[in-house]
């Protein structure tokens, strides 16, 4: 088509006759190009934080309650304990044929507001997140000596501890002074990696450094005492928070979380928590939609921008579409050529905004990582996000039209002469 | 096309008017009655007459751009209302050149591009075209050659020329692809008093030389001289009206 190639030759050229203006239209789609697709990245990102806080874990198993709530506070440390399992079950569950590996964990102490977990060291060794990345250490090992605690990299960061930093928790959840025990002071013994999950606001200790901080609490008195040589024996703790398991065949999950749920003995809940962390997800992604709502509207503006720049810059293209008239273009041409026009600063506007998008990832990507634990992977749009292209380009396009259509009409009735 | 007797009595003629009488709507009065006006095939007119005697009317109702209210208007035989706007913008492209008082080119345009558009819209001018030279390229520059323009100028922005540089290559644009007729509104009143004279025999020897009509338009009576024939707008139009 011969034809439609001068067409897109003229509008090319005309477009950047005026390019000073029209750079504007195109910066101005362009951030909006990049804010949606930002957002869209994030928020996928945020997501897959989310929803992959833990990774090769088949079940969580708690006492007989509420999975989610289950979940929420053994995965995310968030909401109120449940109550307890005990540890003899904890260990013959351990124990079973399926069972490749067991995190116990123990929660209820807080340090400053932050989550402190007891657990042992298979914790180190097998806890995964993000599609299988296992944990790391940034300096430090793991807890050695009974009072040792690993911190996440959060705490650390915002508290400003380093190796060494003698630290005192507190009992339940406030920092309430009454409650401390400050008898038996824990030392920094490591400092994990960023990972971007709960992991990085919580603090590690041992299950017996637990045990030992509330061996004089049984009657609810405080009796904060320094541990002493004789109790050294009575560690081994009686109870848990919750019981993680990772099996050795997946495939045999189901059966195992039936068989926990429904069999005799301690009631327990088993939990699978892939599934509970995207219910959860559900409930919290209303915040995500409005940040994808808004960024849409960004687009919207930036798009009756361009509508009102290019109907703004008619009035002095008069001359040069009537010129054009009668040289032999139809008004049809004449909508053709101011359609065109639209498409062109759409394309290169949301080509820039993908430019930009990626030279910022490529930017962010190492200190995001470093500081915040938030991944942000280089890999090509995905289809959801293609799709968002094509909308703003197609939006564009249609924005565009409606100057087109008044040029059209103005060609018609201005003829081949424009009196100015 | 109704065209017996009446369509060819026309066909030897470049513009036949019967009876068109023209009203803007709303107006009251018509702008425009002319019983009766022509021009044969390569003759080359001059229409006077003051400004707001319908002239620029008329030339809109020629171009196809305004329909008469009633009457017959044929162009090179053809009977403009017999053919819809599409076809009429289709029509004006491959039989009609303009050239206007002034900016008359597209000035993100070269030289060349401004004298070639036609040619774009216009398949029919385009085949013409090539049959003038060797390729569309070298037509152009033949024609801005004829018309004195240099070669240096071809490749500057039209903005940097003069109005008369300009005017010669708005001339060179009419003229490329062989319109049998072209329609000039007023195209030496920007130009000063001596270049008039020059241009306007510049316009004259090429629409000779191409056979080519010409519809010349202009207040400035002075220049009729040069012309076989002058028509005064007062004097084919019956209405007499004021108008822009």
């Amino acid at each position: 088509m011969g034809h439609f190639t001068y067409l897109w030759q003229l509008a090319c050229k005309s477009a950047w006759n005026r390019r000073g203006t029209l750079l504007l239209i195109v910066l101005s789609i362009a951030l909006s190009t990049t804010l949606l697709l930002g957002i869209e990245k994030l928020r996928a990102q945020v997501r897959d934080n989310f929803v992959q806080a833990v990774s090769g874990l088949d079940l969580v198993i708690g006492a007989r309650g509420s999975s989610l709530q289950l979940v929420l506070y053994a995965v995310f440390h968030l909401g109120s304990a449940t109550n307890n399992m005990g540890y003899d079950t904890a260990k013959a569950l351990a124990q079973k044929p399926q069972v490749a590996f067991t995190i116990p964990i123990s929660l209820g102490d807080t340090h400053r507001d932050f989550p402190v977990v007891a657990t042992n060291a298979v914790f180190y060794e097998k806890f995964r997140y993000r599609h299988g990345l296992a944990l790391r250490m940034a300096e430090g090992h793991a807890p050695e000596a009974l009072f040792d605690v690993v911190l996440g990299a959060e705490v650390a960061r915002s508290l400003g501890y380093q190796l060494g930093s003698k630290i005192v928790l507190s009992h339940g959840q406030s920092g309430n002074a009454q409650a401390e025990h400050s008898a038996n002071p824990f030392t920094v013994s490591g400092l994990l990696a960023p990972t971007g999950t709960p992991v990085d606001r919580s603090l590690y200790i041992s299950l017996e450094a637990m045990e030992a901080i509330h061996l004089n609490w049984q009657n609810g008195l405080h009796q904060d005492q320094p541990l002493v040589a004789e109790n050294l024996t009575k560690l081994e703790p009686r109870a848990i928070t919750a019981l993680l398991v990772g099996l050795k065949k997946r495939s045999q999950v189901f059966a195992l979380q039936r068989e926990i749920n429904e069999g005799p003995g301690e009631p327990l809940t088993a939990v699978l928590p892939g599934v509970a962390m995207n219910q959860i997800w559900e409930m919290v992604s209303v915040g995500e939609q409005a940040l994808l709502v808004i960024s849409a509207l960004v687009t919207v503006v930036g798009l009756a921008g361009l509508a009102a720049a290019i109907l703004a810059g008619l009035g002095e293209r008069r001359r040069e579409l009537a010129v054009l008239r009668s040289a032999g273009a139809s008004p049809v041409d004449i909508l053709w050529l101011m359609a065109m026009e639209g498409l062109l600063l759409v394309l290169s506007g949301t080509g820039l905004g993908l430019v930009v998008i990626y030279a910022l990832l490529a930017l962010c990507a190492p200190f995001l990582a470093e500081h915040y634990g938030v991944f942000l992977a280089l890999t090509a749009p995905s289809s959801g996000e293609w799709l968002l292209l094509l909308a703003i380009c197609l939006s564009g396009f249609c924005a565009s039209l409606l100057p087109a259509c008044k040029a059209y009409r103005m060609s018609l009735s201005d003829g081949l002469t424009v009196s100015v | 096309m109704q065209q017996a007797s009446e369509g060819q009595e026309h066909e030897t003629l470049a513009i036949a008017l019967e009876n068109v009488r023209f009203r803007w709507p709303g107006s009251p009065r018509d702008t425009l009655d002319i019983p009766h006006f022509s021009m044969s095939r390569g003759e080359r007119v001059f229409v006077s007459g003051p400004s707001g005697c319908g002239k620029s009317t008329l030339l809109g109702l020629i171009a196809g751009i305004l329909s008469p209210t009633s009457g017959q208007i044929l162009v090179q035989g053809t009977d403009l209302d017999e053919l819809g706007s599409a076809g009429r913008d289709r029509f004006r492209g491959e039989h009609i050149g303009f050239i206007f008082q002034q900016f008359n080119l597209v000035p993100y345009l070269s030289v060349v591009e401004n004298v070639l558009i036609p040619c774009h819209f216009s398949p029919f001018r385009r085949k013409r075209a090539e049959k003038q030279g060797a390729n569309l390229d070298e037509v152009a520059a033949m024609l801005l050659q004829r018309l004195d323009l240099e070669k240096t100028l071809w490749s500057k922005p039209v903005r940097t020329l003069s109005i008369g540089q300009q005017q010669r290559v708005a001339c060179a644009r009419a003229l490329i692809g062989l319109p049998e007729l072209i329609i000039a509104d007023e195209p030496t009143s920007a130009l000063d008093a001596d270049r008039r004279v020059a241009f306007l025999h510049l316009l004259l020897e090429e629409c000779t030389s191409q056979g080519t009509a010409l519809l010349f338009v202009s207040h400035d009576e002075l220049l009729a001289e040069a012309f076989p024939r002058m028509v005064r707008m007062q004097d084919i139009n019956r209405a007499s009206v004021e108008e822009g």
